[in-house]
Formats: structure tokens, sequence, C-alpha cells
């Protein structure tokens, strides 16, 4: 089961497009229905979506639903309660491969637009751990704006604080510090200083999916950066990209 | 007293580890492809050497386009250690037209693919990308440079995208080359459903490369369509069409999309 949630922040709107149909073209029974969950009282809460839709797609804006809220694809006796202790991998209907994915498009008023597939994989919100991407490989020196959504969700209702860094891995040293929080779509300003080619993002605890927002002159730029352990096939990249996170944490933070 | 909620769960852990170390045989996977019964795609290759396999990595210089491409010395950065990282170029016959080597790299390096570059060559195609190095490392390691490719017009800012298919490949220390990661059903076709709504926009354009060795023929919407080995076609949709569909025997026909709405566009991977 994949998870979805939208883009945004202050002038940036964000869109997402949830296929009703996986794609090798199995389409949805009109009792599968799209979910939000929220943090209310230490729970999740889950209510039916009410968001336009068609026969093909349900259609979310920033306008309409938070930032913070999550997204999830099922019927609705596959839960027992309204109020859910933790996040539960109900169905298959999103694990597909090629991976089941929605369209996260952010857009600017009378400018541009740029969107990437996205998803978040249910095997993800049980992870602590730390995410190690660089930052000039997507952001731009000549951008007006250059931002990173990083999203968290983690299977426990919790709001908690955690640090992503700016650290440059040849000198071991952290450059700036961001407080952020589990279960939401934290945003990260990065300035221009910053864009040099041994800084990389670290996060301390939880992990989350970066993605790299650049604007310049109306032209936008969404993408997100591949886990380190994807460009390695063979089957020492766990362990390969431990041991440089560990050299890292242990060089850095202790 | 046997604890019955136990064996029951241990009974099925078993059976789910005997079924996996089936499903995983090598002769099952082939018969998985050929019933189209859950087959798996993309199949890496058990060889007894280290190799580097690179993504179908699609230059534009048609249209008003620049590309860049940027790239991580990778063997330097998990293994610590040198390599020089080559790059060749094709043109939508997969005819090589340019090749460079990058002898030193940076961390993170960069390529700007212009017209000027390409000898005042004004269209698309491919570029591979493929470490090389002296290292020998038992086990053997195989490396996958996914890299980010950017496109722009006249002054603007580029617009990434990161590579989505692995397509060729060369040894680490050798000239072998090897292909054909994707798998292609003998018999039946698959659907790919791209999950995007393609109403809304003035213009698609779907970036399709032939990832395998063979001729391979797919239809978009219906339209059929053929392409000769590792050949690519940018295929213009129709305004007004919602959804796309890719049939094809071949396993992952994943296209690069550009949409265009205005003056702007966007690109990603379907």
């Amino acid at each position: 089961m994949n998870f979805f949630f939208l883009l945004g922040h202050n002038e940036i709107k964000g869109f997402l497009n949830i296929p009703k149909f996986q794609n090798r073209g199995n389409f949805f029974k009109k009792n599968i229905k799209l979910y939000e969950y929220k943090i209310v009282n230490k729970n999740w809460q889950v209510e039916e979506c009410k968001c336009k839709h068609d026969k093909f797609f349900w259609e979310l804006s920033s306008d309409d639903f938070s930032t913070d809220s999550i997204f999830g694809i099922h019927k609705e006796n596959e839960i027992k309660s309204k109020n859910l202790r933790e996040l539960k991998n109900l169905n298959n209907l999103s694990s597909t491969y090629p991976d089941f994915r929605g369209n996260n498009k952010v857009l600017l008023d009378g400018a541009g637009f740029s969107s990437y597939q996205s998803d978040y994989p249910y095997e993800m919100v049980y992870k602590n751990g730390s995410i190690l991407s660089p930052l000039n490989i997507l952001l731009n020196n000549k951008a007006n704006n250059n931002l990173v959504f990083f999203r968290n969700i983690f299977y426990l209702p919790l709001k908690e604080n955690f640090e992503i860094y700016i650290i440059n891995i040849k000198k071991f040293k952290i450059f700036k510090k961001f407080i952020c929080k589990t279960n939401k779509l934290n945003i990260l300003n990065i300035e221009n200083q910053y864009l040099k080619n041994d800084n990389y993002l670290f996060s301390n605890k939880y992990i989350g999916i970066p993605i790299f927002y650049s604007e310049f002159n109306k032209q936008i730029s969404l993408e997100h950066t591949h886990p380190p352990h994807e460009y390695i096939l063979s089957n020492d990249r766990f362990k390969t990209v431990g041991k440089i996170k560990k050299e890292i944490y242990e060089k850095i933070f202790k | 007293m046997i604890d019955l909620k136990l064996l029951e769960k241990s009974k099925k852990k078993f059976m789910r580890k005997f079924l996996n170390k089936y499903i995983q045989n090598k002769y099952v996977k082939k018969i998985r492809v050929i019933i189209n019964y859950k087959p798996k795609p993309v199949e890496l290759k058990n060889i007894n050497e280290s190799y580097s396999v690179s993504d179908a990595f699609i230059w534009r210089t048609d249209k008003g386009f620049n590309t860049i491409f940027k790239f991580k010395d990778i063997p330097n950065f998990f293994y610590n250690i040198n390599s020089s990282a080559h790059i060749s170029f094709f043109n939508k016959e997969n005819i090589n037209i340019k090749n460079i080597s990058f002898k030193e790299l940076s961390n993170i390096n960069e390529l700007q693919i212009n017209q000027k570059f390409l000898n005042n060559i004004k269209d698309y195609g491919t570029f591979y990308i493929y470490h090389k190095s002296n290292f020998k490392k038992n086990p053997n390691i195989i490396l996958s440079n996914r890299c980010y490719v950017g496109y722009y017009k006249n002054n603007q800012m580029p617009c990434y995208v990161h590579g989505n298919t692995l397509v060729k490949s060369f040894g680490l220390n050798s000239e072998n080359f090897y292909s054909n990661f994707v798998q292609k059903s003998p018999l039946f076709e698959q659907n790919y459903f791209i999950q995007n709504n393609f109403f809304y926009f003035d213009k698609t354009e779907l970036c399709i490369c032939n990832p395998t060795s063979e001729k391979i023929i797919f239809k978009i919407n219906s339209q059929k369509y053929e392409l000769m080995p590792w050949n690519m076609k940018i295929i213009e949709q129709k305004k007004n069409v919602k959804l796309i569909n890719i049939k094809s025997k071949c396993l992952f026909l994943r296209p690069i999309i550009f949409n265009y709405k205005n003056e702007f566009f966007d690109v990603y991977h379907g």
C-alpha cells in the first residue's frame, strides 16, 4: 500500500492526481475510495476524501487540503475504526511493479508548473534512519528560489521534532540545521552559498522523501533524488550505504 | 501445550520462504514471463564480473532545447576507488555520433549538451554513461548511475528528470558489453497506463527508447509504432486525451514525458 501527499507553500500551489487504476490497466471498483488521514488527538483520523473526481482520477489541491494530510486508497470496511493508533497496510491495490504513482505537481499563478510521479511506500513509514542527499545536483545557483520539500510519514500519529543538516561530506562539517517535524511537509530554504558539490542534506533519526524545487523567471523544476542505495544493484548496497552514513554520523555528530 | 497460533505463523513463514525460493529461480522466472504470470520486467545479469549499467538518457537539441547532464562519481563515493566515466552519444537510429571521457571526476559532474557540442545536430537521441576502473572486488559489484538530465530553452533554468530504465552495460574493468535487462514476453502484450491525467495540457510528447537488442512493436492508445534495437522516438499526443496506454510485449517501456501548457513545459518519467 502506498500513501500520497500534497506539496505547496505560500504562493506555490500543489496539485495531486491519484489514479483510480493500476498501471497494468486494472480499474478500481466503485467501493474503493480515497481516504484522508490526519492527526487529531494523537490518533490517525480517517475520513473519506471529499475531492473532485471522475471515472479515472481523484484530483486534490493544496487550496482544499492541508499539506500535512496523507491519502490512502481502500474500501470502507478495511478499517475497523475511524481513529487509528497507527497506519495499517490495508491492501495491495497500490503495491504494483512498476510502482503505483500519483502525479504530484506544483504551480505558480500565471507561471510555470512542474511535477513528478510520486508515492510514499508503506514500507517506509515504519523506518527510522537517515537520508543522505546531494544539494548541488537538482537545485540551481541561478534560481530566484531554491527549496527542499521534505516529506516524512511515520506510522505512529506523532508530531515529533527531528533535525536535518546541511553537511559537507569531505570536511565532515555542519553548515546549517533545520528543525523538522514528523508527519509533516517540511520546507527547507536553501541559500545559494550552500550549493556546492560536497554539500549534502543529512537527516537524523527519521527518513523521508526530499523533493527539490527551483524557480527562475517563472520556470519551475521539481524532482526528487534517489536514495543512495539505488546506485548500487549488487547485494552489498545496504551494507555499503550504511557504512558511509555511519562514518558521517560518527565523524560529525559524536 | 502447542501454541496453535504460533504453529500457524511458522507454517506460513515456511511456506512463504519455500515459495519465494522457487519464484526467484531463473527457470521459474522465464516461465512467468512466457505465461505472463507476474513477470519480472527487469532482470540483472548473473555474470562473473563487476559491471556498470546505464539508463538510456535522452538528449534534445531540437525545437530550441538544450540538455544538461549531471552525474555523480559513484565508484569513488561508495567504494573509494578511482574511475573514469565514458559517455557515448547516439542519434535516434542508434548510430554512435560522439564519445567523450571524463578522466578526472568530481563528486558531482556536469555536461552541457547543445548543438555546438553535437556538431550542429538539431535533433534528439540517446546517451549512456559507464564507469571504468582497474579496481577488482570480490564479490562483484553492479553500479547504476541513475543521474539527472535537465532540459531548457534560451536562458531559462533546466527542468530535471532522473533516468528510469536500465539499458546498456559494460564490465567495470573489461570491454564486455551487456544489454537486454528489460524482458520481453514471447506471447503476451502488457498494458502500461501512465498514471497521470493529460487532458489539460496543450501538448504531450512521449520519448520512448527501445531498451532491447530486438525490434519492438508497441501501440499507444491503439496507434501502432515500431522501434529497431535501442532506437528512440518522440511521439506527440493529441490535445484533450485523458489517458495514455502503451501496449507492448516489451515488459518495461516507460517514456520520458514532456507536457506543455502556454509557454511552459514540464518533464518527468512516466
